[in-house]
Parts: structure tokens; C-alpha cells; sequence
């Protein structure tokens, strides 16, 4: 794929739009005020529906900033769920989930991911640098 | 990142790709036309499937979201008007006049029919076999 995110894009797409009024704009239109992409409450559960995920594995969203959509799939499935992103003051923002799954937060560029081999049952790339 | 994807996925693991591409069969015109329309960075050397399937993984779905990101965004360039005051006070001027001219234009670029959403699922396998 052509295209390479940086850590200034990245910090960018989450700062942008990141107020009470943006908030409010996307709980009415997604169902969610995290900020990141296009993606509704919906496709988020359609996502999670698809991929199949069981609680207790492993699932690594990939661009997910402050969660969005790996929180909901894991709050919905039960899976543990790691973000991965580039800038770290958003990967500190990711709230917590309810009981009964773990966040992991690793500041990462996609392109070189820290992660073993064969290490996450299912993996979410949801509208990164949209 | 793909490949990565691929690496990291265990054997039977599944990926989820959601992203906002160019239309498939687009010309030369109409391809810089979803360029400028469209996202900062978007992938116009092929379609997301091929991408993936380059990768190594095997595309068990592909389906069209673009009606939903239309709506979406229809959506939310009306609660922006409506919040103009609180969000250019959030966002700056500069700030506003950039979000709602980057929201108008992939609407304009949807509308057009140059982009489309693709949600595509894939799993980890060497193989593939085209829907």
C-alpha cells in the first residue's frame, strides 16, 4: 500500500475535533464520542460479529487510537483487546473496559509491529488516517 | 502493515480492513479527482483487495459501505452547521473552516462516485479465491 503514517499525522487526526461539541456530534452520528473515523456502533458490532472472536483471545487494533473500534468488539466479545498506535498521549486516553477483558497500549508504527509471531487471534484496521 | 497483519495473525486468525478508497475502473481524470477529494493518504496503487491478497491473506468478504459513510456524513456536516458557534470555538477558525471543507469534499468525492468505504475480511492463508 502506498502511504506511511507519521506520529505528527496521527497526533493531528486525534486532536483534530477532539472538544465537547465534536463530542456530541459524533455520539449522535456513531453512537460513540470516541474520535476515530467513520466507523458506527453498527459496523462496529459487524465487525466484531465477523471476525469471529472468542473471549479470552487476543485482538490487536491497529490504528485504534483511543480505542474505537476495538473497545466496543471486546466489550461485545469478551476478547483482550491491544491498541496500537502512534501517538502515545491517545493511547494513554483509552478508557478502560468493563470487567473481563485487558487493555494492552503499544505505541507502534503498523509497519513494524512488536508482537511475536502468530500472536493475536483477529486484527481491526478501521479507517486509519482517514 | 499488511504483512504485518499477516505475521502477527495466527493461522486461522481473521483480519478486518475498513477503509475509504478509490472506486474500482475509475480513468486517469477521475482517479486524481478521488485523490483530491478523498483522505490525506490514500492507497491508489490498487484496491485494498489486492493489497491484502498480496499479503498473503485470503479475502473471504468484501462489501460496500459507502451508502453508510454518505449518510454519515450527511449526518454530521448538518450538526456542524448547527454547532458552528461551539465548535469554531473548540476548533479554532481555522480549525473549523479545514474540518468542513475535508467532510464536504469526501462527500463530494462519494457523491461523484470516485470513493467508496470497503469493509473486507480476510484470513490468514496463502491462497485466494475471487468473489
Amino acid at each position: 500500500m502506498d502511504g506511511h503514517a507519521t506520529s505528527d499525522d496521527c497526533g493531528y487526526k486525534y486532536r483534530r475535533m477532539s472538544g465537547d461539541a465534536a463530542a456530541s456530534i459524533r455520539a449522535e452520528v456513531l453512537g460513540s464520542d470516541v474520535p476515530n473515523g467513520y466507523t458506527t456502533v453498527a459496523q462496529a458490532d459487524r465487525i466484531g460479529a465477523t471476525l469471529g472472536i472468542r473471549p479470552g483471545r487476543r485482538l490487536l487494533d491497529l490504528g485504534g487510537g483511543r480505542g474505537w473500534p476495538g473497545r466496543r468488539i471486546a466489550e461485545r466479545t469478551g476478547c483482550a483487546l491491544v491498541l496500537a498506535d502512534l501517538p502515545l498521549e491517545v493511547l494513554r486516553a483509552a478508557e478502560p473496559l468493563s470487567a473481563g477483558s485487558v487493555v494492552g497500549r503499544v505505541c507502534a508504527d503498523g509497519s513494524v509491529l512488536p508482537f511475536r509471531d502468530a500472536s493475536f487471534a483477529a486484527v481491526s484496521h478501521t479507517d486509519v488516517l482517514c | 502493515m499488511l504483512r504485518e497483519c499477516r505475521r502477527v495473525l495466527e493461522p486461522a486468525g481473521r483480519l478486518a480492513v475498513v477503509v475509504v478508497e478509490p472506486a474500482s475502473g475509475l480513468d486517469r481524470a477521475a482517479l486524481a479527482e478521488a485523490v483530491r477529494l478523498g483522505p490525506s493518504r490514500i492507497t491508489t496503487s490498487a484496491p485494498i483487495r489486492d493489497h491484502v491478497e498480496a499479503a498473503g491473506l485470503r479475502v473471504e468478504r468484501l462489501e460496500d459501505w459507502t451508502a453508510e459513510l454518505r449518510e454519515l456524513l450527511l449526518h454530521t456536516l448538518e450538526s456542524m452547521r448547527r454547532l458552528e458557534r461551539d465548535l469554531r470555538a473548540e476548533e479554532g477558525n481555522d480549525g473549523w473552516d479545514a474540518e468542513l471543507s475535508r467532510k464536504e469534499r469526501l462527500l463530494e468525492g462519494v457523491e461523484a462516485g470516485v470513493l467508496r468505504r470497503t469493509f473486507l475480511l480476510a484470513r490468514h492463508g496463502a491462497s485466494s479465491t475471487r468473489a
